[in-house]
């Protein structure tokens, strides 16, 4: 179910200056991304793909151009509500997964919880929840050391599902997995989206990836190159293999 | 639409600063977790502050047996300005008014003996006033006669006493300094080890204060840890030491020492080693705090 516009960018532009050196990494992009949307952003390296995959997180902000979330300016927000955006709007989920490794599954689980001011036993419960979405709520109080790539990957979504996001924005998700257990990554997320209508923006290179997004977006040379519905994708998907 | 953004943004603003918390129970909880999951590396980092608090107890402490030991030798020599001396025994009128007595020779010959061995070591107490002092004593051994005069004045004492204890000082003051930079080098390292870490938090929705909260409670945890150990190792060094240098005088350093005096040099150990490991650790902490959440994205490492 596609609902409203959730995050708008506007002519953004990104130029990183290193030294003399002035690289524009992105030259004005308009997308519109609707919620409960499931969109893979695909691209070579070095396309401006993870640049305007972080702007349309709230992790980067245009060095011109505008990035709406939720209808919010993100260049306006102050520290505070950048991390309450980052809290209590965004969930995120990268590609080397990024659990706390001192903490286990259900504390990696509660912690953004921690930080949205639920009580201990409020974030327990809703912990458990999650992991049981993902399968792992026998293994809660594991260590990320003592899981499998897969599980931690799972805990990573049930982390990034935490305080109810509108939308999760994964980073390469099955990037560091083999292909069956990157398969199921992309089945659990879109379950979510399906069941909980969660906006999903995935980075990615993998092809299993485009067949569940509902549109895929090719960044070359910090433009859009071009915007593909799910309809037009499986004709495509041959051609891309063999690219690949 | 700049209204609308404006409206909303306006909305969120009045409550979003008390949105985002870490209670302080669970950044206690984390911090300390962080320090028993990297307790043995982290006590290498702190072996800085440990031998630094170490030498700090042990100058501390030996210089209290030494003002034990001297201040016994002075009160002794009170005492014995009133006894009554009967046959071969020494009757002792204490403060209290009760009376103790003992053998006239063998108490002679421990007093002669401090005198000698502090005297000895460097440390004036005046073992010729002592002689004068007490009673029918024959002349103290010639050892324990300082070579300058009996009526070595007590200013001369006094700032011979401060020189010394201004150098210990010294040396005590740089010992810990070199400590703290070494924590602050050792803890810039941690940062970059765990910039994943941080940024991951930072993703999460963590504040910056939350991050520097985090950081500096494992300092304090840590510096507590290790100050702690530096104190015994400088207690079990100083009871060696003393022991080998006033070996003569074993059975009387325990009674002597006063205390109180070690119980505050243990204090303000514990209180410095702490104090100084979480200043160490401030700026690390700021550096950590300023980190951008985008590096939780980055690949290598």
């Amino acid at each position: 179910m596609i609902g409203q516009t959730i995050v708008r960018t506007k002519d953004v532009k990104r130029i990183y200056t290193m030294g003399n050196v002035t690289v524009e990494a992105l030259r004005g992009i308009n997308i519109e991304i609707r919620a409960g949307e499931y969109l893979s952003i695909m691209g070579p390296s070095g396309s401006g793909k993870s640049t305007f995959f972080n702007m349309v997180g709230g992790l980067d902000k245009p060095t011109e151009g505008k990035v709406y979330i939720d209808e919010v300016d993100v260049a306006q927000l102050d520290a505070y509500e950048l991390a309450w955006l980052r809290c209590r709007k965004v969930g995120y989920i990268f590609q080397s997964f990024n659990l706390i490794p001192v903490m286990t599954a259900l504390e990696n689980v509660t912690l953004p919880m921690v930080f949205a001011g639920l009580n201990n036993d409020q974030a327990r419960d809703k912990g458990m929840e999650l992991l049981k979405q993902v399968g792992l709520d026998k293994r809660h109080s594991h260590k990320p050391f003592e899981m499998s790539g897969g599980q931690q990957q799972r805990v990573a979504i049930a982390r990034a599902l935490a305080n109810d996001p509108a939308i999760v924005l994964a980073d390469e998700p099955t990037g560091n997995l083999d292909l069956r257990t990157g398969t199921e990554i992309i089945e659990i997320l879109q379950r979510l989206n399906k069941e909980r209508n969660v906006t999903i923006i995935s980075a990615t290179h993998d092809m299993k990836m485009l067949k569940a997004s509902d549109r895929v977006v090719w960044i070359r040379d910090g433009r859009v190159d071009k915007i593909e519905k799910r309809e037009d994708l499986d004709i495509q998907i041959a051609s891309v293999d063999g690219e690949h | 639409m700049p209204t609308s953004d404006s409206q909303l943004l306006e909305g969120n603003k009045v409550r979003i600063g008390k949105q985002i918390v870490l209670p302080f129970s669970k950044a206690i909880e984390i911090s300390l977790r962080g320090v028993k999951v990297r307790f043995w590396r982290s006590m290498i980092t702190m072996s800085g502050i440990i031998l630094a608090i170490a030498f700090m107890v042990s100058i501390w402490v030996s210089g209290a047996v030494l003002d034990g030991l001297r201040s016994k030798e002075v009160r002794d020599r009170q005492v014995l300005s009133q006894v009554a001396v009967e046959t071969d025994k020494l009757v002792y009128r204490l403060a209290d008014g009760t009376e103790r007595t003992v053998e006239l020779r063998r108490e002679r010959a421990i007093r002669n003996t401090v005198t000698f061995v502090l005297n000895s070591k460097g440390y004036d107490v005046g073992g010729a006033d002592a002689a004068k002092a007490a009673p029918e004593t024959t002349k103290p051994r010639p050892e324990a006669e300082p070579a300058r005069g009996a009526q070595a004045p007590a200013a001369d004492m006094a700032s011979a006493a401060k020189a010394k204890g201004g150098k210990d000082l010294w040396l005590v003051a740089l010992s810990l300094c070199v400590a703290v930079v070494g924590i602050v080098n050792a803890m810039l390292m941690s940062v970059t080890e765990r910039f994943r870490e941080i940024g991951t938090m930072k993703c999460l929705g963590a504040l910056d204060s939350f991050i520097v909260k985090l950081f500096l409670l494992e300092s304090a945890f840590l510096g507590g840890i290790g100050t702690a150990i530096g104190v015994v190792i400088g207690l079990l060094l100083t009871s060696v030491s003393s022991l080998v240098s006033f070996w003569a005088l074993r059975e009387m350093i325990l009674p002597a020492v006063s205390w109180g005096d070690v119980l505050q040099g243990v204090s303000v150990a514990m209180g410095a080693g702490t104090l100084l490991s979480v200043l160490g650790t401030v700026y690390p902490a700021i550096v950590a705090a300023r980190m951008e959440p985008v590096v939780a994205m980055r690949q290598e490492a």
